[in-house]
């Protein structure tokens, strides 16, 4: 079932991530919490999670930097990468599946009982 | 009697003869190259020596010249004929070059028979019957070639004859008259003189008559001179006319002048002058006094060059100068050309302009000078000491320094050119090539040149300044044009920049908004979940904190496109779109509260239509309007929905209606303005940021369409927008 599956939540925010986590992990999660893009990198390579929700505007380094060298790294880059952004455009969007992420949730157009379902959905409805 | 019948036939023969042959030289006057000429000519030469052969041959004194004289005639006769075909060919052409082969090789047919003739292959003799006076009678034997001879002599003046009915028929107007009496003239010439000349020598044996056949040429003579002076033709008849009257007249002088030299030379030397010599002597006077005039020209005219004398014409050179300096505005042409004509027509060594500018020599133009000796500071300052003068003569200058300076630089003449009492130049001329000096002829000539020179000069000068002007300027506006779109460009970068900080400005704004206000939606959802248990108060309070968070969240969203759409930076692509999937998808996603509030629903949107929009912003606008549709309708009332294509417009045109309780009048003035909200008594309640329709309408307008509504308070309202089809 959805034993265990661990994600590393990279998001700036922390009034979000605090929202996220609490309802990720009562969807049935590990979640792993990072506030910008550095750390997020070191964590993903030490703790190696199935899959990353990242988020594109941060400051420093922005998701499409971190997407990118999530998926340089060895260590890394089997990580499904889902991003969850505000930004809409389309171009965003391809951008970031070109760059290798696996999905692109906008924040604002969902709920927030929507945007678990969908990561749920993602990591275990295949 | 027969010596009256005879001297009357040489008369006549040496009438027709001349009369050929000037009518031929005429022609070849008129255009030595033209191929019809040149042939004409040829062929009235060979008429003519004809006429003379003929004459000759019928009064030899022995049996051998005789023959000799008759294969004379049976050669030029072919070669006549010969000619005569090559004419009717050519004719009106004046190209030889396009004779096609069978016409070349008949034409050498001709020739080879002409020289066949003088063998005794066509007349192998003749049998002299009797001699009358000084004239014989004979009979030819024919020859094994006669037949051949026969086939040419008769054939070509056919094939003539042929050719030019044919040419005769094609032609119209005033050259199918030509042709007709140059027709007629050939046949009844041709017919004629076959008679005399072949029909009855070669099957009659009689020979006598063929003294008339010169004659005969008459006939084709007359007709081409009919035809000549009626007609134009060959385009001879001015040079005709003048020339038959210089001729009649110096024919009479010849003819006075020869029977005076024969009368006296009788008297004075006793000697008979016979019929030969007096003949001889009238075409040499002829002769000579047709050729005087122009002999006498052109010996003038070789000497002339040799000595370089030589009048010309001053009206003619001045006419000529004039014409120039009225004809052109480039200085350098003008003076190029003027000095030109004038070494040419004058016969002079050298020849320059000196420009002037306020006293300062400019610029020199001229041949055979050397430029810079003349442009010097002591040319100036000498010429400078005789500003005022008319002109100067070399041999009538009295001050030593400018003779000295006239002879070191070689000026003959130096002729001042002015205008409004102001130098603008000299001309100066070196000596005359013949070594003469200048006479007073000359110098007037020149000083009528010198006050048009002037003007033409001035003009000339102006001219160019202007042309240096509007270059200059030509130059500038295009710099500044240039400068003027660099700054332009500068303007539009810096403008785009001022929108796209706008826009990020405003991006980051909403951005900053939304992630607190996604939080707390985000929160009061995690709040929900056990919302059931709370206490009644607790669960309104609750409720009301969620709606006025989702509105804080729409209003956020709303203020983001308005801003993106006045900064200019809202993305929308317009593309084709079937509207129809578009229009589906809002009705479903608003199906739950259309049944909620029991609201009927009808659809009347037809088949698949494709509008020109960005798919998310009219589904945005639909979802809009329907929305209101329902919010602002009466529990249980009706909204209908449809689309129909306007055929001459190509638009589509979308209709939304509700039976809600529409809008006051009042209030209907601000329907699309910011934060407007339609709110009645009844209305009250309604949730909304009031800036959905204003973004409807801008969303709408953006792609290309219109936006309309009418309402009645109580009744309900109807909002319609157009949006353009894709093709």
């Amino acid at each position: 079932m959805i034993k265990h599956t661990i994600l590393l939540l990279i998001e700036d925010s922390p009034l979000l991530t605090a929202m996220y986590q609490a309802a990720l992990e009562k969807a049935g999660f590990d979640v792993l919490v990072a506030h910008d893009g550095e750390t997020g990198l070191s964590i993903a390579k030490e703790k190696k999670p199935s899959g990353i929700i990242l988020d594109i505007l941060m400051p420093g380094m922005d998701g499409y930097e971190v997407l990118k060298k999530i998926k340089e790294d060895k260590d890394t880059r089997n990580a499904k990468v889902i991003i969850l952004s505000i930004v809409a455009e389309k171009e965003a969007q391809e951008k970031a599946k070109k760059l290798g992420a696996a999905d692109y949730i906008v924040k604002t157009d969902l709920t927030l009982s929507e945007t678990v379902e969908k990561i749920v959905s993602f990591f275990h409805g295949n | 009697m027969i010596g009256a019948y005879l001297n009357s036939i040489l008369l006549f023969s040496v009438f027709t003869a001349l009369s050929n042959f000037f009518i031929g030289f005429l022609v070849l006057v008129k255009n030595r190259k033209g191929a019809t000429n040149v042939v004409f000519f040829i062929f009235s030469l060979l008429v003519t020596l004809w006429s003379i052969t003929n004459y000759f041959s019928l009064f030899q004194e022995d049996f051998v010249n005789t023959l000799l004289w008759v294969r004379i005639v049976l050669c030029n006769a072919a070669l006549m004929f010969t000619a005569l075909y090559l004419l009717t060919v050519v004719f009106p052409g004046s190209d030889l070059t396009n004779i096609k082969r069978p016409h070349v090789l008949l034409v050498g047919f001709g020739i080879i028979v002409a020289v066949v003739s003088l063998s005794p292959y066509v007349f192998s003799s003749i049998n002299i019957s009797s001699v009358n006076g000084s004239t014989m009678n004979f009979q030819p034997v024919a020859g094994p070639l006669l037949p051949l001879y026969a086939l040419a002599v008769l054939g070509f003046p056919i094939l003539s004859i042929l050719t030019l009915t044919k040419k005769y028929r094609k032609a119209s107007g005033v050259v199918r008259e030509q042709f007709k009496w140059f027709l007629a003239g050939v046949v009844i010439t041709f017919f004629l003189t076959s008679l005399t000349n072949f029909v009855l020598v070669n099957f009659l044996k009689e020979a006598s008559f063929v003294v008339l056949g010169p004659f005969f040429t008459m006939f084709l003579v007359g007709s081409l001179a009919y035809t000549i002076l009626r007609h134009r033709f060959l385009d001879i008849r001015i040079i005709v006319i003048r020339t038959v009257a210089f001729f009649i007249f110096l024919a009479l002088l010849a003819v006075v002048y020869a029977v005076i030299l024969y009368d006296v030379f009788e008297r004075i030397t006793g000697i008979e002058v016979g019929t030969t010599l007096f003949i001889a002597i009238i075409a040499l006077t002829v002769f000579a006094m047709l050729t005087f005039q122009s002999f006498q020209s052109a010996i003038r005219r070789l000497t002339d060059r040799f000595l370089f004398k030589g009048i010309y014409d001053h009206e003619a050179l001045l006419s000529r100068l004039t014409h120039i300096m009225s004809n052109n505005l480039d200085i350098d042409l003008l003076t190029g050309q003027v000095i030109k004509v004038l070494i040419k027509e004058m016969r002079i060594s050298k020849a320059a302009f000196l420009i002037i500018n306020r006293h300062k020599i400019t610029d020199v133009k001229g041949v055979g000078y050397q430029d810079h000796k003349l442009a010097s500071f002591e040319v100036e300052r000498i010429f400078h000491k005789f500003y005022g003068y008319p002109f100067f003569v070399f041999e009538d200058i009295s001050d030593p320094e400018l003779k000295e300076l006239f002879r070191k630089l070689d000026i003959s003449v130096l002729i001042p050119i002015r205008v409004e009492g102001e130098e603008i130049a000299f001309l100066a001329l070196g000596a005359k090539l013949s070594g003469e000096i200048y006479y007073q002829g000359d110098v007037d000539l020149l000083d009528t040149f010198a006050s048009e020179a002037g003007i033409a000069i001035q003009n000339a000068k102006n001219y160019s300044e202007l042309q240096a002007l509007t270059k200059g300027l030509e130059k500038r506006v295009l710099q500044r044009t240039e400068e003027l779109e660099e700054s332009q460009k500068k303007e539009l970068a810096k403008a785009q920049e001022v929108a796209r900080l706008k826009d990020e400005f405003v991006f980051f704004a909403t951005h900053e908004l939304r992630t607190p206000i996604t939080a707390i939606r985000g929160f009061l959802e995690l709040i929900s979940y056990g919302a059931e248990r709370f206490p009644r108060d607790l669960k309104n309070n609750f409720h009301a904190i969620v709606q006025a968070s989702n509105h804080m969240n729409t209003l956020v969203d709303d203020l983001l496109e308005i801003a993106r759409s006045e900064a200019g930076t809202l993305g929308i692509q317009t593309a084709p779109v079937d509207f129809v999937p578009v229009i589906n998808g809002v009705l479903e996603e608003t199906a739950p509260l259309i049944k909620e509030k029991l609201i009927k629903l009808t659809v009347y949107v037809p088949k698949s239509m494709n509008v020109l929009c960005d798919a998310g912003k009219l589904e945005e606008v639909l979802e809009n309007l329907v929305s209101n549709a329902i919010k602002y309708n009466k529990e249980g009332g009706s909204i209908s929905v449809s689309a129909f294509i306007i055929p001459d417009e190509k638009r589509l045109f979308v209709e939304v209606r509700d039976s809600g309780y529409g809008i006051p009048k009042d209030k209907q003035d601000r329907v699309f303005g910011k934060f407007f909200r339609a709110l009645t008594r009844n209305t009250s309640g309604v949730i909304g940021t009031g800036l959905g329709l204003f973004i409807t309408k801008m969303l709408i307008e953006k792609m290309g369409g219109e936006m309309a509504f009418s309402s009645v308070e109580g009744a309900g309202s109807t909002f319609t927008f157009t949006l353009q089809l894709a093709e």
